[in-house]
């Protein structure tokens, strides 16, 4: 390594160090998305609740260790007081038995949660009538499971599909309005002044932006660990190979944007345009599988659909380490070719 | 030895408006050597194509003995520019700014220090480059310039931002390069600053130099009247139009001026009727040189 690409190179890591608003956007921000999606789709919530009256055989059963993961029960004394909370949105069904009828109130307002309660309760009593007509070995059972990973939450997705969206805006933003800047600033004419190569300023910016890359992973995969106590799957450390070339693919794209741009306000802008569209479409923030089908072949062509694809089979879907092969020749291509044609529309000034 | 600049007939053409139109300069080895002339007449895209930057639509240059285009980083080397803008890494600190560009040049660490002491900003060697003064940025930038003791410095308007303090030592800082054997070339539009700093001139208009030389030999050249003032009431005005070699008077609150091709001549004159009391005598400057060849009208 030649003294000026180590100069450029600590004087980026120094500089990126005492920039509190790209820290602020390339760490904290993906990580506080991670926070506050992690906590709003905590497990937990996903229990339904439900008010019980009375202490009849299904209210024991509803109570009982097997569905304490499945509703959370709130006990009230009357059937009044139960319909109550559910025009109220407290719970979203009330139970009560007399004789052999068990009463549901419920609200349709939330169908989903209501067939929840319903089809338990209906389960319950299913049960309930076979031990009354003597069944004990039941001729027909479901065994229901889960493809992903038994642990699989809504945070195993999450973790890949923001890691992804921080390392694209890390690269397209940071890479963009650096070097808007040193051109506005005349620094980028006064390197070419100096003896230094230009390949140097290039490859110093790439070592600052890899460094960068790997330390949203780490901090990713700590709070994912411990905050979240999410399960990675065997090839996980394929994650970091990924997450290199799809830094390579979007500094290629904020090369891009910076050819485009005269002001860091026009290049802030147009990074804006760049990452968060792809940012929707492209996994980051929902699974894009759910999408119409047009939607998804957008998403086909965006290069971060590759990467939080890629992590995701790596981190938490149990692939191979073979699984991050096509994504990352994707994303090196997309490096290529998007950085080639930067190189030519790109000036000094 | 070849000089340090010689160019021949470089001519470039932006869109239509011609930038440089024929431009013929060489800079002696070891000299400070201005280069004058209003905005927009060419100075800066000269300087470019010297420095490198542009290649010439016609014409040719030679600096320190090689062609400066394509970027040749040999020459790099042996050459320091200084540019108007603040062309900095904005978050490093005074002292890691001028050590990264010795870091470009190979010089140690102590060299880079010595510079800062030079341009007197050792004081401010922690501070964030961002948060200079403008004239510390200035200084900063000379600085970064000659860390690496080039043998032909550039420096563009290097005391615009100053205060007559650090305009006077970056003055003692030019000529001490200057005696060390390396050249400067350097752009003003304070003719005072040309006249007592600049060895040489020339004065570029509308993308042409239309006159080199020292100033000295500039302003004798351009034979003006001198112009001598006499305190209120020394003279009536009649006696004095009568001197040998007025050549016209002008009243006013703060006393008489008279205008005459020779001093001597007037100068003679009144030492005879013992008027040479809170006299002032006023040759040309170069100021008056650089009107008389650029003319009066505005420009960009």
């Amino acid at each position: 390594m030649s003294r000026s690409l180590r100069a450029l190179f600590v004087e980026a890591i120094k500089s990126t160090i005492r920039d509190k608003m790209a820290l602020f956007f390339t760490f904290l921000l993906p990580l506080m998305f991670l926070l506050i999606f992690g906590l709003i789709m905590d497990n937990s919530s996903s229990r339904t609740n439900v008010a019980v009256v009375g202490d009849g055989p299904v209210a024991r059963v509803l109570e009982g260790p097997e569905l304490k993961d499945a509703l959370k029960i709130t006990r009230v004394g009357s059937v009044e007081e139960g319909r109550k909370k559910v025009t109220d949105g407290d719970v979203v069904a009330s139970i009560s038995e007399a004789g052999g009828t068990v009463h549901v109130d419920y609200a349709a307002s939330d169908q989903t949660q209501a067939a929840q309660a319903l089809g338990t309760v209906n389960g319950v009593i299913a049960q309930a009538n076979l031990r009354a007509a003597g069944v004990t070995t039941p001729q027909f059972r479901m065994d229901a499971r889960q493809v992903e990973d038994d642990s699989l939450g809504i945070i195993e997705f999450f973790v890949p599909g923001l890691l992804g969206y921080g390392i694209s805006v890390g690269a397209v933003f940071g890479l963009a309005i650096a070097l808007v800047q040193w051109r506005r600033s005349g620094l980028l004419r006064r390197l070419q002044l100096t003896p230094i190569a230009t390949r140097d300023i290039a490859l110093a910016r790439i070592a600052l932006h890899l460094v960068i890359a790997l330390a949203q992973t780490v901090a990713f995969l700590l709070v994912g660990k411990y905050m979240f106590d999410v399960h990675l799957t065997g090839s996980w450390w394929m994650c970091v190979p990924l997450v290199l070339c799809g830094t390579l693919a979007f500094l290629a794209l904020g090369f891009l944007v910076a050819s485009f741009s005269r002001t860091q306000e026009a290049a802030s802008a147009i990074a804006n345009v760049v990452t968060l569209p792809m940012a929707f479409l492209g996994g980051a923030f929902f699974p894009v599988e759910m999408a119409p089908s047009w939607v998804q072949a957008i998403s086909k062509a965006l290069p971060l659909t590759y990467l939080t694809d890629g992590l995701k089979d790596v981190m938490v879907r149990g692939h191979g380490p073979g699984a991050a092969v096509v994504p990352m020749l994707v994303l090196l291509g997309t490096a290529l070719v998007a950085g080639g044609v930067a190189l030519r529309v790109f000036r000094w000034e | 030895m070849t000089p340090a600049i010689r160019t021949q007939g470089l001519r470039k053409t932006y869109a239509h408006i011609v930038a440089v139109d024929g431009v013929d300069l060489e800079v002696e080895r070891g000299e400070i050597f201005g280069l004058l002339g209003p905005n927009g007449a060419g100075k800066t895209t000269a300087l470019e194509i010297i420095e490198g930057l542009r290649t010439p639509d016609e014409g040719d240059a030679e600096v320190l003995g090689q062609r400066p285009w394509p970027r040749d980083r040999a020459l790099l080397r042996r050459i320091g520019v200084q540019l108007q803008a603040s062309s900095f890494f904005e978050k490093l600190t005074a002292a890691e700014q001028i050590g990264t560009f010795a870091e470009f040049y190979g010089v140690p660490r102590a060299d880079a220090d010595a510079m800062l002491e030079r341009v007197g900003l050792t004081e401010s060697a922690g501070v964030e480059t961002g948060k200079l003064s403008g004239g510390q940025m200035q200084r900063l930038s000379i600085g970064c310039s000659l860390v690496h003791r080039p043998e032909l410095v550039f420096l563009d308007e290097p005391t615009a931002a100053l205060d007559p303090q650090a305009r006077r030592n970056l003055w003692d800082l030019a000529r001490g390069v200057r005696d060390e054997g390396a050249t400067v070339v350097l752009t003003t539009h304070s003719m005072e600053e040309a006249e007592t700093l600049c060895d040489r001139v020339a004065i570029m208009d509308a993308g042409r130099i239309v006159v080199t030389g020292t100033p000295m030999r500039l302003v004798r050249d351009l034979d003006a009247p001198v112009r001598i003032s006499l305190p209120p009431d020394a003279i009536e005005e009649d006696e004095a139009r009568a001197l040998p070699g007025v050549d016209a008077v002008e009243t006013n609150e703060s006393g008489l001026l008279l205008r005459g091709a020779s001093a001597a001549d007037i100068l003679a004159g009144l030492a005879e009727r013992r008027l040479l009391n809170g006299l002032q005598v006023r040759g040309a400057t170069l100021e008056d040189v650089f009107l008389h060849h650029t003319g009066r009208e505005y420009r960009a």
